[in-house]
């Protein structure tokens, strides 16, 4: 006896995401406070020059450096590859939808091609890579 | 998982055994309402993913430092029992609870 196929999927959604449920929508509440806060006009007045400007003893290039560093991987780790526990995964090239908030039905964003270095982002923490077939 | 800080990868191997296309990418998203991050193969290099990764029903915890695998399962491709996905969501919670 064969289950259903669409439970992999069904269950990887409802695990991880809750599929399905609405945004929660904006309360009354919500919408006085929107009226009561200060509008950024306001507060920018209030804002010396002086007070943002960066310090002169850091070199433009090296905050631009220090941002990108902070924001990659690096290169993708060397081989050998392979699928057990232990080695390293191939970095394989796909297309599709990458969905990184979870907000929207993916089929909403754009097609396009990425790849596991791509997926690795800022290379911390763990991401869940699930193999899947529609027969 | 995603509001853990985890990345949830879904690859669509085939259909019908062969390399999914975009419009069975697309069924397979709209059907189930999936919002994580889903692909396919791209044209030209035949079932790929499949040939390099192995069957369905798996999946993997990788450590995206390192991308090692940290642990694998394989479910049923029959479909008996608890899928790779229920059994290996817990332990990808823990190691975000952890941390690095």
């Amino acid at each position: 006896m064969h289950s259903p196929r669409w439970l992999g999927p069904l269950a990887l959604c409802a695990a991880l995401l809750g599929c399905g449920s609405t945004p929660t929508s904006s309360t009354p509440a919500g919408d006085a406070a929107a009226v009561d806060a200060p509008t950024v006009d306001a507060l920018a007045v209030d804002v010396a020059t002086a007070d943002v400007a960066a310090p002169e003893d850091v070199p433009a290039d090296d905050v631009a450096a220090a941002v990108d560093a902070a924001m990659t991987a690096g290169p993708y780790p060397e081989g050998p590859y392979g699928s057990r526990e232990g080695t390293v995964l191939a970095n394989l090239e796909w297309e599709g939808y990458v969905n990184e908030l979870g907000q929207e039905r993916s089929t909403a964003l754009t097609f396009g091609p990425t790849s596991l270095q791509d997926l690795r982002g800022d290379g911390r923490g763990y991401a869940l890579v699930h193999l899947a077939e529609f027969l | 998982m995603i509001e853990a800080g985890g990345r949830v990868i879904q690859i669509l191997m085939t259909n019908g055994g062969q390399r999914a296309t975009r419009s069975a990418l697309d069924a397979w998203v709209n059907r189930f309402d999936l919002r994580i991050t889903a692909l396919i193969d791209p044209a030209g290099v035949g079932t790929r993913t499949l040939n390099t990764y192995g069957v369905r029903e798996s999946a993997f915890i990788v450590d995206l430092s390192t991308m090692r695998v940290v642990r694998r399962i394989n479910g049923s491709v029959a479909g008996i029992g608890p899928s790779a996905i229920q059994q290996i969501v817990p332990t990808i919670l823990e190691l975000l609870r952890r941390g690095p």
